[in-house]
């Protein structure tokens, strides 16, 4: 399991099971989960059970609703169903289960999209980049900031042929943050040396802000303790052509996760590797202890046994 | 050495010939490790019905020998302290980059020619060497227990310290025991080496996978 | 033909009484076991334990029995010693009053049997008496050490005294004590003088562990940690000429006992676990001869397959090797050699010049042969 879904397995398992479900069988629900730094809360509230409300937390939606306007959510990505959100989230979704269409794969379809609302929120401004590059408009905002984590951000800076997304990547153990290093320096090197990826975005890591942040007023330097470095890629027409959009949306949103599940995992390996050495040297210790003079045997019963003559 | 363990262990990838440029080195520590080991059961003579190790306690200069230091490079060093009853046997482990070029070499897939290393490269190599380092030696030193030669807490300017007292050469074969933290030297190395090759490796693949689906 | 016994798992100290047919030995702790030697094969394996002699309550460090009186005398680091007598088959221990504040580390009784020297932690060697007035054994002390008295030996003929110290000196001392020895006694410094008159000191650049006189008195052998051992001209020591020691470096880690033969060669073993023989042609100086050890008659043990079987998997299990942990070192012993007797009888068929113990609790007898052919 190399990749990571783009979005909320529980998410999209509840999701279904109200959607699919016949009228007379609908179940009331009420289901909180979080993930990568989203809250999801879903609900199907027992008293009104053709009614299904999703809500989602991030932590920078206003960020994100300056960016891309307040319209977008409500027009663009989910016409009709943006509510007024439930205390303590960012935005709530409502679903009439009476007026949904018939047709499975709709169904299906409204299931994706809707298990994948933390990276739609997240990836807003990307998405609004990528559209207006594919659309050959001109960049709507000279660039998008969303600080996704404490400390981080992730930075959509629109250019004329492309959308250079920035990370700034921190962890605040050092372990993984020197894993992360590892991991970066490499992604940079795989793109620079293998000739099946001369199609794939640039990608260049810097612990310094790259050139393009740089010039931008306004873009707060990132620094802390764990701080590990920027890392940018560049998109071009050719990556999101052909109804590729969604994919590279998700998969350019969920390189902190990404990245982040491959860093715990290498750091994992890297426990049980050092058990497995330490145990091993136990049993070298262990080859320096001699065998201990039997004086006498018990049997299994606890009874001494003597061997006969 | 049962060399033949070490290949049915977790690190297939170690290679061995890397040891070679070692030997010398261990020989030396082996052999004075061997001198350094002759204790035998020694009560305290200052106070009374306590028998502890005099290295630990180093009340009676007269019980105390000559600390030896034994130096491969700036970077690695052993320090034997002896007494009367008791070694406390002290590693500086290798912390520097060499050791990587030299497995990147011999590992069975050769990695494409690095690039030019630039100033920060340098330093997170050292930075991933040290933090294995650290990590190792304290997994082991939370099991010192298990390990009971394992100095819970290192020498000052040492990562990791041993204890061998008249009681441990008493109770183990003392070549065995010297073989074991032979053994320990020789692999703590390349066991390092291997975690973060490793870690590199998995890094790459997992960098290359990620824009290969972009293509 | 030598005689090999892992008679406990561990052995400390051993001494034998004076026909041979009983041992005492130090498991390592606090008691000392009484072992039957065993009158027919086999000889390996535990031997019959008939007495366990339990009054100390800290490591046994030196366990002596006297030939004549059948006495046996033990110290500990409990700073206690006691002299134990057989009375209708039972071991009564009597308390000595020793006075030091620290682990005694040896004994040794004299050839008379009527005193016998306590090496201490405390810097001093009680020489105890019994005093039938009192009922108990009485102590007097040895004092001129700056460090732990490690061994100490009496001289076969004349009331003197060597010690051993950490503080890297072996000392000869007077320890004549008018009340025993009588008015006159001659030793090789001519008339007795008073007790604890320091006669000879020589200084080694090592710990001094152990010290020996050989049986005529005429030479004091002594080891150091610095793998030396040497040897003192007791005579010239006495006229007090420069040369009356002489040195003898070792290529072997440090002897930690030291054994005078009967025919005067000297046999020392410890650190080094072959025991090496010293001895010197007529004129010659004292020299290494060679090293102790056995090639024929050693008795390979036998084993059951399921036995064999069952040990390989515990071993394959806890030290994940195949072969059974087994000890790979060509000498008989395999830890520090921490006890060296002489014996001069026969245990079954084997005849056994002199005996050695170490902490893997085998009972090593050496005979004439393993002697002659070291010499070669």
């Amino acid at each position: 399991m190399l990749h990571l879904e783009p979005g909320h397995r529980i998410m999209a398992e509840a999701l279904a099971a109200r959607i699919h479900a016949p009228p007379d069988r609908r179940e009331a629900v009420d289901v909180r989960c979080s993930d990568f730094g989203v809250q999801y809360y879903l609900c199907v509230p027992p008293e009104q059970q053709n009614v299904l409300k999703l809500s989602v937390w991030v932590r920078c939606f206003a960020e994100v609703v300056e960016g891309v306007g307040e319209a977008f959510f409500a027009e663009q990505l989910y016409p009709g169903m943006v509510q007024p959100p439930e205390p303590g989230y960012s935005l709530t979704l409502a679903l009439d289960l009476d007026a949904l269409p018939p047709e499975e794969e709709a169904r299906n379809e409204l299931v994706r999209k809707l298990s994948c609302v933390g990276r739609d929120v997240l990836g807003a401004p990307l998405r609004v980049a990528l559209l207006a590059l594919l659309g050959g408009a001109a960049p709507p905002r000279p660039y998008y900031a969303v600080h996704h984590r404490e400390g981080e951000a992730m930075y959509v800076v629109p250019k004329d042929d492309v959308v250079i997304v920035v990370f700034g990547i921190a962890f605040a153990s050092p372990v993984e943050a020197a894993i992360a290093k590892a991991f970066l320096h490499e992604i940079e090197i795989s793109r620079r040396q293998s000739r099946d990826l001369a199609t794939a975005p640039t990608v260049s890591y810097t612990h310094e802000p790259p050139l393009e942040l740089k010039q931008l007023d306004g873009v707060r330097p990132l620094q802390g303790a764990g701080f590990v470095g920027h890392v940018s890629l560049a998109l071009s027409k050719r990556n999101v052509e052909g109804g590729r959009l969604e994919k590279v949306l998700a998969l350019v949103v969920g390189y902190r996760n990404y990245l982040m599940f491959h860093v715990m995992g290498a750091k994992s390996q890297l426990h049980t590797r050092i058990r497995s050495r330490s145990s091993n040297w136990l049993q070298v210790l262990n080859r320096a202890m001699p065998e201990k003079l039997d004086k006498e045997k018990k049997t299994i019963t606890g009874r001494t046994f003597r061997k006969g003559p | 050495m049962s060399s033949g363990f070490l290949r049915g262990g977790s690190s297939g990838t170690i290679p061995r010939e890397g040891n070679f440029a070692l030997k010398p080195y261990l020989d030396c520590i082996r052999e004075t490790l061997g001198a350094a080991l002759c204790v035998s059961n020694f009560a305290s003579q200052i106070v009374e019905r306590h028998n502890k190790p005099e290295v630990e306690v180093g009340t009676s200069s007269e019980l105390l020998l000559n600390p030896i230091v034994i130096r491969r490079s700036d970077h690695e060093s052993v320090l034997i302290e002896s007494a009367v009853n008791s070694v406390r046997f002290s590693i500086k482990a290798r912390i520097a980059a060499e050791g990587v070029a030299r497995l990147a070499a011999a590992s069975p897939h050769p990695a494409p020619p690095a690039p030019p290393l630039r100033g920060s490269q340098v330093k997170q190599l050292d930075e991933m060497d040290e933090i294995l380092a650290r990590k190792f030696t304290r997994f082991l030193m939370l099991r010192a227990d298990n390990f009971i030669v394992l100095r819970r807490k290192p020498v000052p300017g040492y990562d990791i310290s041993f204890l061998l007292t008249n009681f441990n050469v008493e109770a183990l074969w003392k070549h065995k025991l010297i073989d074991f933290v032979i053994q320990f030297m020789e692999e703590i190395d390349s066991e390092i080496s291997a975690m973060k090759l490793a870690v590199n490796e998995r890094a790459r693949m997992v960098g290359y996978q990620y824009l290969r689906e972009m293509c | 033909m030598v005689f090999e016994a892992r008679v406990e798992s561990a052995i400390t100290i051993h001494a034998w009484n004076a026909d041979r047919t009983l041992l005492a030995v130090c498991p390592n702790d606090n008691t000392i076991a009484i072992l039957k030697v065993p009158t027919a094969e086999p000889l390996d394996g535990p031997w019959e334990r008939v007495a366990t002699l339990s009054e100390h309550d800290a490591l046994v460090t030196g366990i002596a029995w006297a030939p004549t009186s059948n006495k046996i005398v033990t110290v500990s680091q409990d700073r206690n010693a006691y002299v134990w007598t057989q009375v209708g088959g039972e071991w009564k221990p009597s308390l000595v009053i020793l006075r030091i504040a620290a682990a005694a580390t040896s004994v040794q009784w004299s050839p008379g049997e009527e005193k016998f020297a306590v090496g201490s932690g405390a810097k001093v060697v009680p020489v105890c008496y019994y005093e039938a007035a009192n009922d108990f054994w009485v102590s007097k002390m040895i004092k001129d050490h700056s460090s732990t008295v490690g061994a100490v030996a009496w001289h076969p003929t004349a009331p003197i005294l060597a010690t051993a110290s950490f503080d890297c000196r072996c000392r000869v001392f007077s320890a004549h004590l008018r009340n025993i020895d009588g008015k006159e006694a001659t030793t090789p410094w001519g008339a007795a003088a008073k007790f604890g008159t320091l006669l000879y000191t020589y200084e080694a650049y090592g710990w001094v562990l152990d010290v020996a006189f050989s049986a005529a008195g005429d030479a004091l052998a002594l080891t150091a940690q610095n793998s030396t051992v040497a040897v003192v001209d007791m005579a010239a020591a006495a006229a007090g000429s420069e040369g009356a020691a002489q040195t003898i470096r070792l290529s072997e880690l440090p002897l930690t006992k030291l054994l005078f033969l009967p025919d005067g060669q000297l046999v020392g073993a410890g650190h080094c676990y072959s025991p090496l023989l010293i001895g010197r042609a007529e004129g010659a100086p004292w020299a290494v001869i060679g090293k102790l050890s056995t090639s024929a008659g050693r008795t390979k043990k036998s084993s059951s397959k399921v036995d064999s079987a069952r040990r390989m998997f515990q071993a394959a299990a806890s030290t994940g090797t195949l072969d059974s942990g087994a000890a790979t070192l060509d000498s008989l012993h395999q830890f520090a050699v921490c006890g060296l007797q002489r014996f001069g009888g026969r245990v079954v068929q084997s005849d056994a010049v002199f005996t050695s113990s170490a902490l893997d609790g085998k009972i090593v007898g050496w005979s004439a042969r393993e002697i002659a052919a070291a010499a070669q």
